[in-house]
Formats: structure tokens, sequence, C-alpha cells
């Protein structure tokens, strides 16, 4: 950690000191125990701090969620963004790209993010990134942007102090101001006393990840006899006769390398009666059961509360409307989901609360169709305004003032926008006295204009 | 001590007196920083032209004398462009700003004195550089050895006003500065 942002931030109690013997406690606790004694069927009661604890073990529990949520975040982590500024400061833009590319102490932009949105995925709590600033007073310059872990931070209710942040080796805890925190949550609940928690991926994909997990489980434990899977009562059999029957065959797997048979407990019970059998399933799959069925429904389900396309975590079998068109459709279906709502959350907060008010941070597009299809309607634009200008409709310079309006040209092509007013998109920041000029190129055309009234001055005085 | 030379304390005095006027709008309404903005880069511009031609006393420009305030304007303006963004985010006008906006209008001096010692190469003009920044009213003196061989005397003044340690140092270190064949010793 930096020196300056070490002392600053809120987790500078829980970096540990490799030089002197910090470190090794962190790997004695593990954090996720539900997983080690299988997930429950309800996950606990919404909403509590121990829900989160079970709904971030579903991550070990299932591989298939698993894998969901490792596809879906390294999609986002991996997406381009680019930071820009209205007066053109190179200043500015170099200023926000290292907030941003070396978040949480120069372990780097990626790795951040990461760990961002496990918490935002799997969290009901929502993930949590501290601000942090040179002083405590609002306006200071910010040193850098620290992820928090969503279990140690408490939401307060309170505008002003919204977070309290629970330090993981000395237990303090640290009141947030409002400007020193960005808190996220997928869904927050509208309750006004859960203070923002929401309901996260894992909350809403629970009964399926639990199902699934156990439907994998089964089949695990029926391949490799693991469990007893259910109890046979078997009558004209003595104890003995059936130990001795075990031990042979016990004898001859293992003759023959196969050591794992069990699976069934079996029951003597004496009488006169010839030799037979009742069985009583532990565990056994329903009658009608399609496990293919039920495996496409949770891929459904996951992509789902995730946000993400369904052919990202199960490959198109060519049904429907064709493979090609139908990853289209799928994947424009998928803007409107889960973790797009958090694409555009991220944007919000970060040119509210943390770039100076001329830059702006903009997610953008790695993907060729969308590209191309932003770079046919500018086309289509640039073709009307052609027209309009061969008809006599408009001038170039109203051609240039439309294409400015359009985000087709940079406002720095035009010397005075005349239509000022007009719209502001919700990752734009308003323009109203920043001059879209450089102030080489300001001074060089007002120069011009003010040189015959300088002169005149001059002469007034002289 | 010499007083500031008579044209630049008019250039001073008028332009203090708009920017005022100007600022006055901008405290009625916030919202029109925009209006505000274009009237002090027109000002702006206006008289440090204005000074630079009384400080060479003619209104001629040469092909370097432009360059010259082009590049003097344009550091105004990056000024000029924070001040905005910083009106811009804040919900009401501020106290210190009247003060901050009429701190422009000192920043004529540099312009006047380059215009008056341009053929002469001076290390700095008052206001440039110095701790009291556009208050600086210091003047440089000029003082003519041998014109034809280019051997002039300068001496940085100080005028009747308080002074930073950089003007104290430069009147004590500049006294004078010597410039031989059109060069500085």
């Amino acid at each position: 950690m930096s020196d300056e942002l070490r002392r600053r931030s809120v987790t500078r109690d829980d970096t540990p000191n490799a030089r002197t013997g910090g470190g090794v406690l962190q790997f004695i606790v593990p954090s996720n125990w539900a997983v080690h004694i299988g997930l429950p069927a309800s996950a606990p009661a919404y909403w509590s701090p121990m829900r989160d604890f079970t709904l971030q073990a579903t991550l070990d529990a299932e591989s298939m969620w698993s894998s969901a949520i490792a596809k879906a975040i390294t999609q986002i982590a991996s997406r381009g963004w680019e930071v820009s500024d209205t007066n053109d400061s190179a200043l500015r833009t170099k200023r926000a790209q290292e907030v941003l590319l070396q978040a949480d102490d120069r372990a780097g932009w990626v790795p951040f993010l990461q760990k961002h949105l496990q918490n935002f995925l799997l969290c009901d709590n929502g993930a949590f990134v501290e601000v942090v600033r040179a002083t405590n007073s609002m306006g200071s310059k910010i040193l850098g942007l620290m992820h928090l872990d969503a279990m140690r931070c408490t939401r307060t209710g309170d505008p002003h102090y919204p977070v309290i942040y629970r330090s993981n080796t000395t237990g303090k805890e640290h009141v947030l101001r409002d400007y020193q925190v960005l808190s996220f949550a997928d869904m927050p609940n509208p309750g006004d006393s859960y203070h923002g928690v929401g309901r996260c991926a894992a909350s809403r994909a629970y009964k399926t990840i639990h199902k699934l997990a156990g439907l994998e489980l089964y089949v695990d434990e029926k391949v490799t006899g693991s469990r007893a899977l259910a109890i046979h009562f078997v009558s004209g059999l003595s104890s003995k006769q059936l130990e001795d029957a075990i031990a042979t065959a016990d004898a001859d797997m293992k003759t023959k390398g196969r050591i794992a048979y069990k699976g069934a407990v079996i029951v003597p019970v004496l009488g006169d009666t010839p030799v037979t059998i009742a069985t009583v399933p532990l565990a056994e799959i329903p009658d009608g059961f399609d496990a293919k069925q039920e495996r496409d429904n949770a891929y459904v389900i996951y992509a789902n509360a995730i946000g993400v396309a369904v052919q990202d975590i199960q490959p198109l079998s060519g049904q429907g409307l064709g493979t090609g068109t139908q990853t289209i459709v799928l994947d424009e279906a998928a803007k409107g989901q889960g973790l797009a709502a958090w694409s555009k959350q991220w944007e919000h907060m970060v040119n509210e609360h943390v770039l100076p008010a001329s830059t702006t941070f903009a997610w953008s597009t790695n993907d060729i169709r969308d590209q191309k299809a932003e770079s046919e309607v500018r086309k289509a634009r640039a073709d009307t305004r052609a027209v309009q200008i061969e008809s006599g409709e408009i001038t170039v310079q109203e051609a240039r003032q439309l294409a400015v309006d359009a985000n087709d040209l940079p406002r720095e092509f035009i010397a005075k926008d005349v239509t000022p007013a007009g719209t502001l998109q919700d990752n734009e920041k308003p323009l109203d006295a920043v001059t879209p000029v450089v102030a080489v190129k300001a001074a060089h055309d007002l120069f011009a204009e003010e040189l015959r009234q300088a002169q005149r001055l001059y002469r007034s005085i002289a | 001590m010499p007083d500031t030379p008579q044209p630049l304390q008019r250039l001073l005095d008028r332009l203090q007196q708009l920017i005022s006027a100007a600022t006055d709008t901008l405290e009625q309404d916030i919202g029109r920083v925009a209006d505000w903005r274009e009237t002090m880069e027109r000002l702006l511009t206006r008289y440090h032209t204005a000074a630079y031609l009384a400080g060479q006393d003619s209104e001629t420009l040469a092909g370097d004398d432009r360059k010259t305030l082009e590049q003097l304007i344009s550091a105004q303006l990056e000024f000029l462009n924070n001040f905005t963004l910083e009106i811009q985010e804040a919900d009401e006008f501020k106290a210190g700003w009247r003060n901050r906006a009429e701190m422009y209008a000192d920043a004529i001096q540099v312009p006047y004195w380059k215009g008056a010692t341009k053929v002469l190469p001076l290390p700095a003009m008052p206001g440039e550089g110095t701790q009291c920044l556009t208050r600086c009213r210091c003047t440089w003196e000029v003082v003519p050895v041998d014109e034809e061989r280019g051997d002039y005397d300068a001496y940085w003044r100080l005028t009747s006003a308080e002074h930073c340690q950089t003007c104290l140092q430069r009147a004590s270190e500049w006294a004078p500065l010597q410039i031989r064949g059109g060069r500085l010793v």
C-alpha cells in the first residue's frame, strides 16, 4: 500500500506486514464454512449477515453456478472504458485513469472489479468501495479506490454516514462519510428499515443452486458409493451369512481393485420365510425426473439471475430461430438484466462522486456488432445532413452544429455551441459554462476579434 | 519610489470596474456563469492587448508580438477555465470570488511591461513569478547607457505598496541588471 493511501484508508489495520510475520492467521479460519456442512434447504432469513455467509458459500457448492459467476465477472472486468475531459485536460484524464487502473492499492482494475462484483452478485448487502481522500474534507484530493469486504460493512440508514466498516484484525469500527464510500446493491429493498440491502443474484437463484447441488451430489454418491442411498430389509438370511457374503464380496472387490462398493445398508431379518428383500430408499431421483431438463432450466435461471445471456452459460443447440440470430436476440435481451444495472450504476457513481465536473467515465463497447451498428447510424445521419445542405435547408455551419448535438463530431469542432440547452444523456456532464474550445485556440480566435477594440482603447488612454 | 505608469493605471482602473460589474451580475444569478465567462474572456483579451500597445506606445503589432500576446491570454484563459468550473459546481456565490475575479485585472501589467521592454532580454515582468502574483506594483526602470551599442541598465523598482519577498529580493539583486550589446550580462 502506498504510504499515504495506507494511512488514510479504513483498511489500514487489515493489511498484514509480511516482514513481521503477519498473514498466518488468515489461513486458519476458513470464511465459507457453510459449504463444509452442506447448503441448507433455504437460505437464512432475509436479511441477516448469516444469509450472506450462506449465499457466498454457493460459489463452492455448485460448479455450474460457480462457472457462470466467473464468466459474468470476467466479461465485465475485461470490458474497455474511457475517460474524457470537456476541457481536454490531459492532466485530468491521466489522473482519472490512474485512480481506476491502480484501484485497490495498485492491485489493479481487474482484480478490484472481480472482488467487487463477487460481493455484488453474492451478497444481499451489496458491494462497497472506499473513496480514499487526502483529508477528511469532502473536496480533498482522491488518493485511490479500495474494495471493502461487504461482510464487514454495516449499512446505517444515515445518508451522511451511510456505512460502518469493521476492521478484520482489531475489530475497530470506522464510520464512513457519504463522500468516502460508494455503496452498490442489486434490487435494493424498498423497505426503509433495510437501509438499501438488496436481493443479489445468489439470493434469487438460491433454490435452484441448492437443487442442482443436490442433484450433482446424488449422482456423485451413486457413482462413488460413498453414502448409503437405501435401506434393504432382507428376510431368510442370518447376520453371519450376510457378513460372510459381504466379506467375500469385499475381498473379491479388492482383488479386482474395486474398493468402493458401499451404497446400500442391508439388514437381515430372521424367519421361516424365503429370502425376500424390501428396500427403503433414502435418496433417489423421483419418477419422471429428467436431469438434462432440470440442468437446462437451471442455466436459464442462473443467466437471468446474474444478468448474462444464457448462451454464455449453456452453448446453443441450434434450436429455435437458428444459432446466429438466437445469439443476437438473447444478447439484446441480456442487456436489460442484472449486471447491466450495475454497469449503469457504476458509471453514475464514478461520474457524480469520484471524477471532477469536467471529466467523464464511460464504458466502451468491445462488441464489433455494436460498433458496426453505431457507425451505420452515424453514416445515415451524415447522409441526411448532406441532403439537407444540398437542398439549402441548412448551411454547413448548421450541419456541423447538428453533428455536434448528435455526438457525431467533437464539440471542439465548432467555435460556439448555439444550441447548448439540448439534451443531456445520463453519462454526460452539463456544459452550461464550460467553453468547448481549448484555451490556446480560444485565445487565437478572441485576439482576432478583439484587436480593433484594443487599438481603440489604447488610443483613448494614450 | 516610482508609481505605476499612468496609461497602465488607467487601464487597470477601467478593467477592474468592468470586471466588478460583470461579477455583480453573476452574484445576482449564479446560473449565468456562461455569460460571465464570455464577458471575462473578451475583457481579458482586449485589455491585455491594449496594455501591450500602451507599453510599447504604438498600436502596430509585429508577428512575434501577436504570438507573445496570445500566449499570455491563453494562460489567463486556462485559469479562467478552472475558476469557471468551481463556480459551476457551487450552489451559491461564494465570498472571495469577487476578489479573485478582480485579480485577473492586475494580470495586464505583464503584457504592459513586455511591450515596454520587449527589445530587452529581461528575465521577468512585474507580476510574473512573484509571491504577490498579479497584485505586484513594481516597475522596471530602464536607463540607456549606449543605445547604439545596445547597452542598458535595468532596475527593478518597488513602488509605494506592500511588497512580497520575491520583489524585495529582485529589488536588491536587479539593481541594476546589466545589458550589454543587447544581451544580459
